[in-house]
C-alpha cells in the first residue's frame, strides 16, 4: 500500500477534491483548513510537484484507507502489535527513480509550506523517520523537521523516544545518526510506525502486520539506513552530533497549541530522492497528527485491557481529547471490573482522563456515554482521582515543572457501569410497540 | 533556481524588516508577497547559516549582535 492507493481509495470515497489552477504555497495551509475534504493541488506556483494535504484529517478519511470501520482500527492495530511481520529490504524501487546529491541536495526543491503564523517556519510534517543505532538496530518513528537552510533541518526531537536515545548514545560517542525521512506515504504506515514499541522492536513491522505482507525498504544511497521502497520521497539524513544546540519551534501542536521554542540537534540532508513524478504530501496541523495518534493510542488501550484480564467490547479515544489523552471504554462487566478498567486505563501515562461503560452503550456517541454517566454514576463513589502522576507536557492545565523534571498531574477516572447491587428494573428502557412491525417509508407518499 | 544576486537582494531585505522590530516568517512572507516563494525560503536559509538571527521569548526572528551590522550595511 502506498499513498498513491490511499488517494485512489479517497477519490472513489468522494473525500479528495482537485484543485486544478495555480495555488501560491503561501496559501496552502490556509486553503486545507477551508476544506472539509483531503486536497490535492494539481499545481504549486513555483514548483514542479503537486503537494497533496489534509488527506487524514478525519476518522472517516482515515477509515477509507485503513479499509476498515473507524471503530476497529485501534484494535486492528493492536492485532498487528502481537502478529508482526518484519519489513523486507528489495533491490530498487520507485522512490529512488531520482537520485539527487552534492550540490543538487536543495530542501528549497520542496514545496514545504509555513503552516501556522507563529511557526518557526516551514516544515516536513509528513516525516516517517527510519534511522539506525549500531546495538538496538533499527527505530521508525514520526517526527518534524524545520526549515533551516537548504541542506539543514531542525528535527523536534521532544519528549523521551526511542529515536532521543539514539541521539543520545550517538553524541556520546560523537558520531551522527544515520536516518532516512519519507515523504509521501500510506496512513497504515504512518500508524505503525507512531506506536510506542519497546527499543529494539521494529515499528515497520507493524505496518507488514496490518496488511499481512511485508513492507518492502530500498538501502539508501548515502548513508546506512532504508527507506519505503514506495515512499513519494526520501531525504537520507544524518543527525549531527552538536547537541541540542538549534532554535526549532514554535509550531502548532497536536494539542491545538502553538508549542514553545526549543533547542534541538542539527540534521544534515545528504541525498533527496524521489518518484520521477513525486507528490508532496502536507500533514495538516492538528487534525491529521490528532486523527494518526487514535488508532495507536487505542491500540495501546486494548493491549492493556487485555492484560488487566478485562474483556473490552469497544474503544473510543476521542479526538477531542487530541487523539491521546481522553479514553472511552465499552467492556463486558463482571462484578468489580469497572473500577479495574479505569485504574488500568489510568496506567498509560497518556490517558488523563478515562470512562468505563457497559457493552449495551455506543461509545462513539458522546450522547449515550453521557447518558451512561447520568444514569450509572454516582460522584462520591464511581469518580476516582489519582494525584501526582506522570503528565505529558504539552497539556498547557498543568502546573509549571522546571526542566529535566517531568511534569505531574492529575487523573480522573469515571466507572460508569450499572452498579453490582443495582434494581435491575430501574434500567429498563423504553421500547415501542409494534416497532419491527410497520415502516415509515410505507405511509409516505 | 533564483540567481545569488537576488538571494542576496531578499536577504537584505528580510534583514532590514528585522532591523525595524521583531518578526515571524509569516511575517517576511507578508510583508514580501510579490517575491518569489522559493527565492525567500533561500535568503531566509543564507540568514540561518550565516547565524544572523537570534530568536525572541515570543519566537520572532531578531537580528543576533553581527545581524546588526549586516543589517545596517543594507
Amino acid at each position: 500500500m502506498d499513498l498513491r492507493a490511499f488517494l485512489t481509495d479517497l477519490e472513489k470515497a468522494g473525500e479528495l477534491i482537485r484543485i486544478r489552477r495555480p495555488v501560491d504555497p503561501r496559501h496552502i495551509s490556509a486553503l486545507t483548513a477551508q476544506s472539509k475534504k483531503g486536497v490535492y493541488f494539481e499545481k504549486i506556483r513555483g514548483y514542479d510537484m503537486p503537494v497533496v494535504a489534509g488527506l487524514v484529517g478525519t476518522m472517516d478519511r482515515l477509515a477509507v484507507g485503513m479499509h476498515a470501520p473507524k471503530g476497529a482500527i485501534g484494535r486492528r492495530v493492536s492485532e498487528a502489535v502481537q502478529k508482526p511481520i518484519p519489513p523486507e529490504v528489495v533491490k530498487e524501487g520507485p522512490c529512488q527513480d531520482v537520485v539527487l546529491t552534492g550540490t543538487e541536495v536543495d530542501l528549497t526543491r520542496l514545496p514545504l509550506p509555513l503552516q501556522g503564523e507563529i511557526d518557526g517556519g516551514p516544515y516536513i510534517s509528513a516525516g516517517m523517520t527510519i534511522a539506525k543505532d549500531p546495538e538496538y538496530g533499527r527505530n521508525a518513528g514520526f517526527y518534524r523537521f524545520m526549515y533551516n537552510d537548504p541542506t539543514h533541518l531542525g528535527i523536534g526531537l521532544t519528549g523521551p523516544s526511542d529515536l532521543r536515545l539514539f541521539y543520545q548514545r550517538a553524541l556520546s560517542a560523537k558520531r551522527p545518526v544515520p536516518m532516512a525521512v519519507a515523504i509521501g506515504t500510506h496512513p497504515s504506515d504512518m500508524v505503525a510506525v507512531t506506536y510506542k514499541a519497546p527499543v529494539g522492536y521494529d515499528e515497520l513491522a507493524i505496518a507488514g502486520g496490518l496488511w499481512g505482507e511485508p513492507l518492502e525498504l530500498v538501502r539508501c544511497k548515502t548513508i546506512d539506513a532504508e527507506a519505503p521502497a514506495n515512499a513519494e520521497i526520501v531525504l537520507e539524513c544524518e543527525i549531527l552530533p552538536t547537541g541540542f544546540t538549534v532554535d526549532e519551534g514554535r509550531f502548532g501542536e497536536f494539542t491545538r497549541f502553538v508549542g514553545e521554542l526549543v533547542q534541538m540537534p542539527l540534521v544534515e540532508v545528504k541525498a533527496i530522492t524521489h518518484r520521477r513524478d513525486a507528490i508532496f504530501q502536507v500533514i495538516h496541523m492538528p487534525w491529521e497528527n490528532i486523527v494518526l495518534d487514535v488508532p495507536v493510542y487505542e491500540a495501546i488501550a486494548w493491549n492493556i485491557l487485555t492484560t488487566a484480564g478485562i474483556e473490552a467490547t469497544a474503544i473510543n479515544v476521542t479526538t477531542g481529547g487530541c487523539g491521546q489523552f481522553h479514553v472511552v471504554a465499552a467492556i463486558k462487566k463482571r462484578g468489580g471490573e469497572g473500577k479495574n478498567a479505569v485504574l488500568a486505563l489510568l496506567s498509560a501515562a497518556s490517558f488523563k482522563y478515562a470512562v468505563v461503560v457497559d457493552e449495551d452503550i455506543d461509545i462513539f456517541d458522546p450522547d449515550q456515554v453521557e447518558w451512561a454517566i447520568f444514569s450509572r454514576v454516582q460522584a462520591d463513589r464511581d469518580v476516582i482521582i489519582v494525584p501526582g502522576a506522570r503528565a505529558k507536557p504539552l497539556d498547557p492545565s498543568l502546573p509549571p515543572a522546571k526542566p529535566p523534571a517531568l511534569p505531574l498531574g492529575a487523573k480522573l477516572g469515571i466507572d460508569a457501569t450499572i452498579p453490582e447491587y443495582a434494581y435491575k428494573e430501574r434500567y429498563t428502557t423504553i421500547t415501542y410497540p409494534f416497532i419491527n412491525d410497520v415502516k415509515l417509508e410505507d405511509y409516505l407518499d | 533556481m533564483p540567481p545569488p544576486s537576488e538571494i542576496d537582494r531578499l536577504a537584505q531585505r528580510i534583514l532590514a524588516l528585522a532591523r525595524r522590530g521583531p518578526i515571524f516568517y509569516y511575517d517576511i512572507l507578508r510583508e514580501l508577497r510579490d517575491e518569489d516563494y522559493r527565492a525567500i525560503m533561500l535568503a531566509f536559509g543564507q540568514i540561518r547559516q550565516q547565524q544572523l538571527f537570534g530568536r525572541d521569548d515570543k519566537g520572532c526572528y531578531v537580528l543576533a549582535e553581527t545581524g546588526r551590522e549586516e543589517g545596517a550595511k543594507a
